[in-house]
Parts: C-alpha cells; structure tokens; sequence
C-alpha cells in the first residue's frame, strides 16, 4: 500500500513520550490511519492521523523521566553545573579565558565596522561592478602624467565606438558655487555638473523629480535634500521653485535626491545640467570625468584592445600640441576610493588597501590569538578533567556525550564572551565612531550578509576550540590516568606561534609609529607656522594692493603675499622646455603663480640669485621666474648657472630664471619633491598672512575690520596653514593610533593566555616545587625552573620574528616617499621589551610557588 | 486515598476491559466503548485513561502479538487486576445499594 502515515509527528513524539508506551501508541494511530485511509481521502486520513497525534502531547503521557527531552535538559543542566564549578575551581584562568575571548571579539566588533565602512565605498551605486570610469595616461617626453579628467566629448565618443560600453556619464565640479537666498549667500563646493544620463550610471535615490528627464534642460538643477533644506525658505514642494546664483545665472529646481550616503568618491550637493548640450561632441574642454557602464558581456582584455584603438582613433597617435600618445585607463567604481591618486581628482581619495589589507590581517590575528588561547587553557586543563571523564565513561557515558559536554562548555565560554562583547560594542558605539571617523550606524551595515558572516565566524570559533579537548578527551579509556599525548609539544607550538606573532606586530608597531613621527615632525622645507590664509574673492582681489597695505600696518603682520595656490594644495602641472648644451629639454612639472613676498612669507630659501623684484602693475610683465633646487639638479645645472637660463613653455611665453630656492615640501610629505616653478603674478586668490604674534583675538577683530572697509561684501574665512597640513596626517594619525591599539591588544591577549598557562603549571608542580624546596632549592632556582620553558620559546619567537619582520617593513617602507631606516636598535628592542615582559608575566604566577609553604603541600602524602 | 476512586470514564473503560478480557488495547476499547454508549472518545484520551487506571493498579498491562497490520508493532494489552476486579465489585454494590433505597415512589411518580 503507497498510502504512508506522516512518520515525521510520531518521530517528534517518541522524543517526549513515556518509552514504555510509545510503540503501544504507535500501533494504534497507524491502525486507525490505516482504516480510515479506507473510508477518507488519504490527505484526510493524515490530517486526522496528525490530529491524533497530537493529543498525545497531552501531559499525562508526557512521562518526564522517561522521555528523551526530560534525559537531555537533565543532562545540559548537569554540564552547565559542571561547567560553572569548573570555571570557579580555575578562577583566574578561567576569567583570562573569557577576558581575552571577550576583547578579541570586541575588537574584531570595532574593526569589521571599519574595514566594512573602507569596504562598502561606492557599493550603494546599482550595478556597481559594471560601471568604469575612464581616466587618461599622458606622455610628455619621457614622462607620464596621470589624469583624472578627460574631454567633454570623449564619453560620447567612446559610447559611440566601443560595443562593449552600453551608456556614459561625465561629472564636472564647481568648488566655490554660492546661491542667493534672499539678501544672503549661501556657499557650496560640491556642486557637479553632468549631463542628461546621469542617472543611468550613478542612480542617487530620487525624491521627487524625474530621475530621466530632470537634467535635460540647460539650467536646471537637481538638490540633494539637505542642501534644499539650506536653500530653500518654502521646501514644500521644491520641483519648479527657481534659484539665482551670485552671478545672476538662475536655475530651475527640477528634482531632489536623497542625501548619498558618504561611502562614495564624491560628495555632491547638487547636480546642475549642461549649459550648452553640444559640449558632448566637443573634444577641447578638459575638466570632465568620464563613466561607462559596460554591458554583460564584457571581458576586460577585448575592452582595453578597444579602448587603445578608440584612443588612436580620438587623440591621434602622437597626440599633438607637446604631448605624447595617451592611454586610456579604466578604473573600476569600486576602486576609484582606494587606488586613485591622478592629476585633477574631483575629491581627495583617502582609501588605502593597504590599511584595510592591515587590519583585515590585524583582525584576523586577534581571533586567531583569542582562539589559540581557549585552545591551550583548555588543553591544559585536560588533567584536571581526566579523573571527570574517566568516571563518566564508567557510569556508561558513550563518546558522543563526552564530546557533545565538551563542546557546550565551548559554546557556554562562548555565549557569554559573545554577550559581553555584545554589550562593550553596542555600549561604546558612539565613541569608536567618532574616533574612527566612521559615519555609517551599525544598523546600515547589519544586512543578512554580515550577520551570517558574524554566525559562521562564531562557529568556527567554537569548532575550533571545542575540537581539540574533545577529540583527546573523549578518546581516552575509563581507567587511564595519564594523557599520552603530544599535548605539551602541540601546546607549545601553538605558544610558539602566539609569541612570534606577538613580537611581530610589536616590532610592526614599532615602525609605524616612528614612520608616522618622522613623517609629522620632517622639516617641510617652509615656515608653515603662524600664517593665516584665506580666499580672495574677485572684489578683494581688485582691491589687493589697499588690503595689503593695511594690513600690513599692523604691527603683528611681518608679511602678506598671495599666490595661486597655497601650499598644502596639488599645483597644476605644465610642460617647460630650456636649451642645454645637447639641444632643448623638456620637463613637465608643477607650477605655481605667486607674487613678491611669497618668498619672504614662507621663510622660504632663496640659495642662487634673488627673489621677485617689487614690481606692482598686474600687466604680465615678465620679471622671471623662480624655480626649486631639484629643478636644477635634474637639468644638470648648479643652482649659481640656472640663473639667468630661459625657460619656455609653449609658443608663446619665455622667461629667465632669477633664483632657486631651497627645496621645500609643497604639497605634503606623503609625495617627493618634484621640480617646481614659481612664477610671477599679482593677485592670486590665496592670501597669506605671516603673523609675528600668536595673538590671534586681537588680530582677526583687526582683520576682519580691514575686510569690511576694503573688500565689502563677506567676512572671509580664515585658516591656519599649519593647521590645514596637520589635517593632511589627521587620518594617517587615527590609522596609526588604532593600529597601535589593536596592536598592544594582540599582546595583551597572549600575555594574558601565558599568564593563565602559568597558573595550571603552578597548581600542576606545586608538589614537585614543595619538594625541591624542602630540599633547599632557593626562590631564585624554582622562578627559573618554572619560567624556563617560556623564557626558550620566547627567545625561539624573537629568532622567527626578526628576520620576518625586517623583510616584510622594508618593503613596507618602500610605499613611501620619505621613510625611516630599520635600524637594528628599532628592531630588537620591542623584542627584548616583549621578552621581558613574558618573563615577567610568569616569574609573577610563579612567585605564588615560592611563597607557599611546602609543609602545607606535602602533609597529605 | 486520593486516587483510589474511580471516575466514570475511568470505570467504563476499565468495564470495557474486562468486557474485551484478553484484546483490550487502545483502538479495541475505543471501538467498543463508541459502540455500547455511543460516545465518540479519542484515542489518546483511551491512553491516558489506561494509564491512569494502571497506574491505580486496576489493570495491568503487555506487549504481545505483533501484526502486520499494525505495521510491525505489538499491541499494548490491558487486563484488569484484582484490584480492578475489587473496585468494580465496590463500585457496584455501592450502585446497587443506591439503587435498593430509592423508594419506589420516587420514579413511579407520573
């Protein structure tokens, strides 16, 4: 008969029945099926079948010590007992456990948030893996200049040509856009400029507007929600409201997106369409970022054969005016956050794999450390356990259970050092993100992914540390009393292991953290010290020469220079062509535009020649130009011969060089210096003042008075240049300390997991240690006989970690462009601090042998 | 003794018991039952009743006679005790003397 009874409700059942009745009632429910399968459907007669069953639920044949359920509670509730009393036997090591438990999770808690923020850059956009921007490689002479930007035509023409591209998009950004509201102004520096498709490639979340059609008429703008909240007086309904621009360009609000999540290479508060659509055909407008999105089919390989096809095809082979062929490189969305560092980015890229790379590695460390700890204070309990499990097995306990008993005490350890870190991290939330400059809530990254990591990783803990005690435990026969196992030799490379990591990310923190201080505390080359910078607008810029005076009769201003840009700030680059004995030469570097107390402002050097005349007229009279010492040294000029040389760039324009300064860090000290050249203008935006107080109260009430009367309109904002550098190693700083915090973290578990081993040898040699007392052995003689097995592995451990360190921060080192040499003294002395410390770590445990009397030991032998 | 008394489901069932002398298991008593009084009982209600009464120690109970009709599980057979046999007698005679002392009148009254 094909007609089955559902077995799964009887299955359940057996688990809570009485055993003496269950086959009684089995055959009675499998009698009545079988006749009502006869008179009913069948799907019927299992649902009366199930219904049945399920009166046996009923309590009176619940026996509770006979069913199955009752026998396991019971039980779980003798291992929980057992477990606890284990725990409070081994107090101290017990709680070392659960400490370095507790804050390795934590701290893998603190840095998955980190690494997921760093992680989740530009991942919101849909179909994030398929979008490219497009960046250009340019060759002029036997340099390449790597470029973030492209020709506004070039997406068109690409999206033309290329099969495998199935829509583009270019962004161009205004820094300084100010909007009227009312009578005032309101500032913006993220506003971009796009055309129509924007919303194919990136798809911002749109709130009203449509995202297909918004952006296709000349002046429309599309406001992110909080910069409507700024602007707007009536934010009701937005869509149609019309905006004016400080030059009376008006704009007409076509729609509003939802503030984009900060985890993206830009930041925009607005987009504004094209003023003139036919740019998208044009080739000579370089100052658009270009995006494609490719279709499914794409391999990457076909796509760079097309691209350097489409290259030839746009720019020419030779590329013309000056420059060589041009590359075009496509970068992945997702990659743009991490790895893009070219000329003309739209926004600063502060991403660094190798960072993430580093605390990703850091993360797994600490679990792993926590891990091995569990691992060798649980082995080193084996003999303590011994006698329970022999006594277990007598009563009938089959190895199942003593591994299933072993492995809830796991998770038990677990579960609660889980909990704790539970509530450190939820407790301590908001401090870790300030600090951290995470602005993603823990609510954003908690998506189903993350927690099924978070389970799989916590399983892996507990199989991890569950496997190993149980498997020798469970293993062993009712009557054994000595373990014969290798557990000393494989403790003891687990040891081995913790204590060369440990040294390692020691001597690792070591160099960081001297690399970080060489680094902030490295002459720039400049004064970067009290001077006050700020933006000229186009008023104060036509009023310069008035503010300049004024300004500088006040007794606590010792110069005011301006510039086109300031340092701390990427300069322009340009191609300079001068004659050597070999014929001409190129050189293709930065350049920027100052005036005459530049120099003086910036303390900078002056070692050939002479500054800038004091010349007033801003009709570009060519006064010569100043160049830096590694300009000279790469033209192959002594500093006294580059004066006087003619530098040329272009047709058009030639000057001579009437100095060299010293060389100075312009932009930061992140990047080496380059050749540079300073030319000559009046009336740069960028104003600095060199102050000669550090007064400032005073000053900037003076200041601001100054700006009031001549420039009119705005109070300018100032900045401290040495502040805006500082800013520059602010995130460099917060990477440093958190390393060096999960570093000394790393340490302190596994100082913790020796400490707690130490106490098991004590209570393990104590008899053995009260007998070579009673036979004179001095406190001196037993310290060293209980910390001699470290003391080897830790000298073992510094002999692994030297060499692997040395080799992998000298290549670290090579990343930078100004870096610290591995002295040997950086290298052994975090390892001699460390053994130290691990001796000390167990000479203090062992004390207690010492102190103890050993009559008390031994009186019951 | 709490307990020791019998309810009345309790004592149709043990009554059925007897009745069935040596097939009383669960789906026979549950028929039976269903057919002298026509009260509909459910299987499980059977059990635990059983289990009571043994319990009581008014029955007493086995396995035997596996069939395939049961799919290869024997049947839990019941059989009242002496003590069953006691608190049935007890309970009659309790019945029958209540039944002695109703005065005629008392039912003839129409």
């Amino acid at each position: 008969m094909d007609k089955q009874e559902p077995k799964w409700i009887i299955r359940w059942l057996r688990r809570f029945c009485d055993q003496d009745l269950i086959e009684g009632i089995e055959g009675d429910l499998f009698e009545l099926f079988e006749l009502e399968s006869k008179e009913y459907s069948t799907s019927k007669a299992r649902r009366r079948y199930i219904w049945r069953a399920l009166g046996f639920f009923r309590a009176a044949l619940i026996n509770k010590r006979k069913s199955i359920t009752y026998q396991l509670t019971a039980m779980i509730g003798n291992y929980l007992k057992i477990s606890i009393r284990t725990a409070l036997k081994n107090r101290t090591s017990s709680m070392v456990n659960l400490l370095g438990l507790t804050l390795g999770l934590t701290a893998c808690g603190f840095l998955a948030q980190y690494i997921y923020q760093e992680w989740s850059y530009d991942r919101h956009f849909a179909d994030y893996d398929k979008i490219y921007r497009l960046t250009l490689d340019m060759e002029f002479g036997d340099e390449m200049t790597k470029l973030a930007i492209s020709p506004s035509g070039f997406g068109k023409a690409v999206n033309d040509k290329a099969p495998q591209v199935e829509t583009f998009g270019m962004l161009r950004r205004f820094s300084n856009f100010q909007f009227k509201k009312g009578s005032e102004l309101v500032k913006t520096s993220h506003i971009y400029q796009t055309e129509a498709g924007l919303h194919n490639i990136l798809n911002y979340h749109w709130l009203s507007g449509d995202p297909q059609k918004a952006l296709s008429e000349p002046y429309s703008i599309v406001l992110t929600q909080s910069l409507a909240d700024k602007l707007l007086t009536n934010n009701s309904n937005p869509v149609g409201q019309i905006l004016t621009r400080d030059n009376e360009d008006q704009y007409t609000i076509t729609g509003i997106i939802a503030d984009p999540p900060i985890t993206s290479h830009i930041h925009p508060e607005a987009f504004i369409s094209l003023s003139d659509p036919n740019v998208v055909n044009q080739m000579d407008a370089w100052r658009w970022v270009t995006y494609v999105k490719v279709t499914e089919s794409f391999d990457t390989n076909k796509f760079e054969q097309t691209l350097a096809e489409i290259s030839t095809d746009i720019f020419g082979d030779e590329g013309g005016s000056g420059r060589g062929k041009i590359i075009i490189q496509p970068e992945k969305l997702t990659d743009i956050h991490f790895i893009s560092d070219r000329k003309f980015e739209m926004e600063a890229n502060d991403g660094n794999k190798i960072y993430i790379q580093g605390f990703s590695i850091l993360m797994i460390l600490i679990l792993s450390m926590s891990i091995i700890n569990y691992v060798n204070l649980t082995t080193a309990q084996t003999h303590q356990r011994l006698k329970e499990v022999s006594v277990r097995k007598t009563f009938g306990a089959q190895k199942k259970q003593i591994i299933s008993q072993l492995f809830f005490e796991s998770g038990l350890m677990i579960g609660i050092s889980v909990s704790v870190a539970l509530i450190i991290i939820i407790s301590g939330q908001s401090i870790f993100q300030n600090y951290a400059g995470i602005e993603l809530s823990i609510f954003q990254m908690l998506n189903w992914q993350a927690i099924l990591m978070v389970v799989a990783v916590l399983l892996f803990i507990l199989l991890f540390s569950g496997i190993y005690p149980s498997l020798k435990l469970s293993g062993i026969k009712a009557f054994q009393k000595e373990l014969k196992t290798k557990t000393n030799r494989f403790r003891s490379v687990l040891i081995l292991f913790q204590l060369s990591l440990s040294c390692l990310v020691l001597i690792g923190t070591t160099v960081v953290y001297q690399q970080y201080q060489f680094m902030t505390s490295q002459e720039l080359g400049f004064d970067q010290n009290q001077i006050i910078t700020t933006k000229m607008d186009d008023v104060a810029i036509k009023n310069y020469w008035v503010i300049h005076d004024k300004l500088m009769q006040l007794p606590e201003v010792k110069a005011i220079a301006s510039a086109e840009h300031s340092p701390g700030e990427m300069a322009p680059i340009n191609n300079f062509e001068y004659n050597t004995n070999d014929g001409p030469k190129k050189v293709v570097c930065p350049h920027i535009w100052a005036d005459q107390h530049y120099v003086e402002a910036l303390q900078l050097n002056i070692i050939a020649g002479k500054d800038f005349e004091d010349y007033r007229g801003n009709d570009g009279k060519r006064i010569g130009v100043l160049i830096n010492e590694t300009f000279a040294e790469e033209s192959g000029w002594t500093p006294e011969e580059a004066v006087g040389q003619t530098l040329k760039s272009g047709t058009r324009w030639e000057d001579k060089i009437i100095g060299v300064v010293q060389d100075f860090h312009f932009v930061s000290l992140h990047h080496a210096i380059e050749p540079m050249v300073i030319r000559h203008i009046i009336g740069g935006r960028d104003l600095l003042i060199k102050t000669a107080s550090t007064d400032y109260q005073n000053l900037m009430t003076e200041i601001d008075r100054i700006w009031q009367e001549t420039a009119g309109t705005e109070q300018a904002e100032f900045t401290f240049l040495d502040k805006h550098f500082q800013q520059q190693y602010e995130k460099d700083q917060k990477r440093a300390e958190l390393f060096a915090g999960f570093s000394f973290l790393i340490i302190f578990i596994s100082l913790a997991g020796l400490f707690g081993l130490t106490t098991y040898t004590v209570q393990r040699r104590l008899k053995e240690m009260s007998i070579r007392k009673v036979h004179g052995a001095s406190a001196i003689q037993i310290l060293s006989l209980m910390t001699k097995e470290f003391g080897i592995l830790s000298l073992l451990a510094a002999f692994i970690a030297l060499p692997t360190a040395y080799y992998v921060f000298n290549s670290w080192l090579e990343n930078f462009a100004y870096a610290i040499n591995l002295q040997p003294i950086l290298l052994t002395l975090p390892v001699l601090l460390l053994m130290l410390l691990i001796l000390l770590t167990a000479a203090i445990r062992s004390y207690k042998v010492v102190q103890v009397n050993p009559a008390q030991i031994l009186r019951d032998e | 003794m709490k307990g020791s008394q019998l309810g009345e489901l309790e004592e149709i069932i043990l009554l059925t018991v007897g009745a069935l002398y040596d097939d009383a298991y669960g789906v026979a008593v549950m028929q039976d039952v269903e057919q002298r009084t026509g009260r509909k009982i459910t299987i499980s209600t059977v059990h635990s009743v059983l289990k009571r009464l043994e319990e009581k120690g008014y029955c007493e109970s086995r396995y035997d006679g596996a069939t395939n009709e049961r799919g290869g599980r024997r049947k839990h057979l019941f059989r009242v005790t002496t003590a069953g046999e006691n608190v049935l007698h007890t309970s009659r005679e309790i019945r029958n003397g209540l039944w002695n002392a109703i005065p005629n009148m008392a039912f003839n009254k129409k």
